[in-house]
């Protein structure tokens, strides 16, 4: 069969962006949590004074931290690529979910750095800033990267949907997956409590606030890099069972009609 | 083994189980914070309390209760293919949960009317947090339920295909069990 | 033959109901009485609703007839969780 190579599916580059990520994950813990110091993060009841000392004391670690995930946190985007591709493997060419997810992991790199580009010139700047501003750029930086989290929710609702509706035997993505994506959704609702209290679990760095819905989603973005990456070499392998089946029955056809 | 994996099964699919594993055990830490801080502050608690008023939330565990029964009843009546009782069933369900609503929204009012808010203190800080994410609970369960119901008029569920009414009620029967402890840890508890 | 005929029979369903109103009605109005001394009213209410919540979790849920460790998963989370509440509600208040 003579198969047109430049339509023909680019399972490496697809294998590549799938590993985005991982790497994805591991930079911004490293990164974000613990080189920048936000393991835990700082509490929000502190006094403008206490945050200005946090900046200055830790200047160059957060900008440092702050800088590599303005650049690493585009990979959440490349990834939601490789998943995209994936759901449309399900959902078919036409399906509506597949954008929405693409789009959502997209959007998602956006209050990202956003935010992580406040935090850097907060650490740029923390000698010649007030203290209220240090903490007014703090705050503003974590309103804006978790009241943003509808964005996120709609590219783990449309993946959840997608890999449910897998027919086959055994699922590309496991259900239980999908399923903890709808926990994900969940967990992030009562994120938008956060600029009402500045203690207990739904405060920014809250039990429930940092510590369930961040880790919640955090179990969730591992465990769809694990699965997508091992069901890329699924569909290569299916595609090439497919093609063999293909070039039999096409050499059967050749020999019957001789 | 055999035998045994005939008999037990798990209801609706494994993955509405991961979901309220998870559910649960986000409650479960969010209740051991709120005794961590009624600790801190037992005067502030126990005042904060006696402003609530417990009927509402007795009549509303008895209306939660009576829900969860009827969907209950409503499975039992699709596994022998009882098709206008399973609707019945389900729309009395509905009906108890809106109920709830209804009633819990005059206790608000009530509440906010007599000056407090989720700002006065710690307490009603937990009380409004926690009783507002049940509620959301709450408003998504009548949704699903809705949708079972909207299912059940077209006799959907039959006798060999339950699993999304179990999703379904498994998912109602939680929304019961969270409220099962929410209101004596809120409202009883001296 | 006999877990399944068990699971989500009406005459079951309905006992457990009738248990739970009225196990609701002793911890609301009974427990809450003045009379009663605050600690074991608590230590009351608190083991009737850990009671409720295993009645919904293994007739409602039907979690009696699941795998076992799907019900085990659940029976913990109610130990667990009353079992908390207890041990915290029994500490000296921590005024500082």
């Amino acid at each position: 069969m003579m198969k047109n190579k430049a339509v023909a599916t680019d399972y490496g580059l697809w294998k590549l962006m799938a590993w985005s990520g991982p790497v994805f994950f591991t930079l911004f813990f490293f990164m974000w949590g613990l080189l920048a110091d936000n393991f835990p993060p700082m509490s929000p009841n502190l006094s403008a004074e206490a945050m200005k000392a946090h900046y200055l004391d830790k200047s160059l670690a957060i900008s440092i931290g702050m800088s590599v995930c303005m650049v690493g946190g585009a990979f959440y985007m490349t990834w939601g690529c490789a998943v995209s591709r994936l759901m449309r493997r399900i959902e078919g060419p036409e399906g509506m979910f597949s954008n929405l997810e693409m789009m959502g992991a997209t959007i998602t790199f956006t209050p990202i750095v956003v935010a992580c580009g406040i935090w850097l010139v907060a650490a740029m700047q923390a000698a010649v800033l007030s203290a209220e501003i240090i903490q007014s750029m703090y705050l503003l930086g974590w309103m804006i990267i978790d009241i943003a989290y509808m964005v996120t929710s709609f590219q783990i609702m449309g993946a959840s949907i997608v890999f449910l509706k897998d027919t086959r035997e055994k699922k590309l993505i496991p259900a239980w997956i999908s399923w903890w994506g709808w926990v994900t959704i969940a967990s992030f609702f009562p994120v938008s409590l956060i600029p009402f209290f500045k203690t207990g679990p739904f405060a920014l760095n809250g039990l429930f606030n940092f510590w369930v819905a961040f880790p919640t989603w955090y179990i969730w973005i591992v465990a769809m890099s694990i699965y997508v990456i091992k069901g890329v070499n699924r569909i290569e392998i299916e595609d090439g069972a497919a093609e063999a089946k293909e070039d039999v029955s096409n050499a059967v056809s050749m020999l019957a009609t001789r | 083994m055999k035998r045994e994996d005939k008999l037990r099964r798990v209801p609706g699919v494994e993955g509405i189980w991961v979901f309220i594993g998870a559910d649960l055990a986000f409650f479960g830490l969010l209740f051991i914070s709120f005794m961590l801080s009624r600790r801190d502050n037992p005067a502030v608690f126990a005042a904060s309390r006696q402003t609530l008023d417990y009927h509402f939330g007795g009549v509303n565990t008895l209306i939660l209760l009576t829900s969860s029964w009827f969907v209950a009843m409503a499975l039992s009546a699709a596994r022998n293919n009882r098709f206008v009782v399973v609707q019945r069933c389900l729309a009395a369900a509905l009906l108890s949960g809106i109920s709830f609503g209804v009633l819990k929204i005059i206790e608000y009012g009530r509440e906010i009317g007599s000056g407090v808010s989720p700002k006065t203190n710690d307490f009603f800080m937990y009380y409004f947090t926690f009783t507002g994410i049940h509620f959301v609970h709450v408003i998504a369960g009548c949704v699903v339920l809705i949708v079972l119901l909207v299912n059940a008029r077209k006799q959907s569920y039959r006798s060999n295909d339950l699993a999304g009414l179990e999703i379904g009620a498994s998912y109602w029967h939680m929304v019961d069990l969270l409220w099962i402890i929410i209101f004596p840890l809120l409202y009883l508890l001296r | 033959m006999n877990a399944r005929s068990h699971r989500g029979h009406p005459p079951v369903i309905g006992m457990v109901w009738l248990l739970l109103m009225a196990a609701t009605l002793a911890s609301t109005w009974g427990a809450s009485d003045r009379r009663i001394p605050a600690s074991i009213a608590a230590v009351a209410t608190l083991l009737i609703a850990a009671f409720k919540a295993r009645l919904i979790v293994l007739y409602f849920m039907e979690l009696k007839t699941a795998p076992v460790l799907l019900r085990l998963y659940f029976e913990l989370w109610i130990v667990v969780v009353a079992g908390a509440i207890l041990l915290i509600y029994a500490l000296p208040p921590n005024i500082g």
